[in-house]
C-alpha cells in the first residue's frame, strides 16, 4: 500500500479494527458492501466514526454519499480536509 | 414515548414465526414495500398492545438483505408513533451520533391506512417514527 495521508490513516483504522490488518492488502480495490464487510448498520457506525474523527456529519439519505461510502478512495474524497 | 411496533428481520419467515411461537394464522396483513423491496408481515400482540413487523427481504438489493444475510433472524428497529415527524427529524439531525436513514410513505391498513415513516439511526439503534396520514 502506498504511503497514507493522516486522513487516510484514520479511515484505515476504522476498517483494521473490524477486519484486521489483512484488509490493507485490498482496501483500495473492494466494494465494502459487495464483499460483505459492511451492512447498513456498519454504514451508520462509519458515519458515527467520521463525525467523531472529522467533525463532519454526512447525509445518509443522499444516494451519491451512500455510493461514496462503499469504496476507500471515494470515502476519503467525501471527507473534507 | 409509546412503542408502536418492533421490527424483526428474517431470511426465513417460518423460522421467525416458530422462534416467536407464532404461525401464519397470527399474521393479520402482508404488505410488499416496493421501495425497500421487503415483504412486511404484521402481527398484533393484544397482551402488549403492540405490533410485530416481520421483515423479509425479497431481492438482492432490498434494504434489509445484508442484515438478513448476516444475522438470519434479528431485532432490527423500534417504531414510535408521533404526529410531529418534521420536528422529530429536525431534533435528531442535530444530535451527535444520530443519522437520518430515510423517509417513506406506505399503506398499512393494520396501522390505520397511509403512513409516513422516518428512519433514524442513533449509533447501533434504529428508530422508526411513524405518522398515520389517513
Amino acid at each position: 500500500m502506498t504511503e497514507l495521508s493522516e486522513k487516510e490513516k484514520k479511515i484505515v483504522r476504522f476498517f483494521v479494527e473490524r477486519e484486521g490488518t489483512g484488509i490493507l492488502e485490498e482496501i483500495r480495490d473492494i466494494d465494502f458492501l459487495e464483499v460483505g464487510i459492511m451492512d447498513s448498520l456498519d454504514i451508520v457506525s462509519l458515519a458515527v466514526f467520521i463525525e467523531q474523527e472529522f467533525g463532519q456529519k454526512i447525509d445518509l439519505t443522499n444516494p451519491q454519499t451512500m455510493l461514496a461510502l462503499r469504496r476507500f478512495d471515494s470515502l476519503v474524497a467525501l471527507i473534507r480536509d | 414515548m409509546k412503542i408502536h411496533h418492533i421490527g424483526i428481520v428474517t431470511s426465513d419467515m417460518d423460522e421467525a414465526l416458530t422462534a416467536l411461537d407464532l404461525d401464519r394464522n397470527n399474521v393479520s396483513e402482508v404488505v410488499f414495500d416496493p421501495i425497500q423491496k421487503n415483504n412486511l408481515y404484521f402481527i398484533h400482540l393484544p397482551e402488549n398492545d403492540l405490533w410485530l413487523e416481520l421483515i423479509e427481504p425479497m431481492s438482492d438489493d432490498a434494504s434489509t438483505v445484508r442484515f438478513a444475510q448476516k444475522n438470519g433472524l434479528g431485532l432490527h428497529h423500534l417504531e414510535i408513533g408521533t404526529d410531529e415527524l418534521e420536528a422529530v427529524e429536525a431534533e435528531y439531525q442535530t444530535r451527535p451520533g444520530a443519522f437520518v436513514l430515510g423517509r417513506y410513505t406506505i399503506t398499512v391498513n393494520s396501522f390505520g391506512g397511509q403512513i409516513r415513516t422516518l428512519f433514524i439511526a442513533v449509533k447501533g439503534l434504529i428508530l422508526e417514527f411513524v405518522k398515520v396520514v389517513k
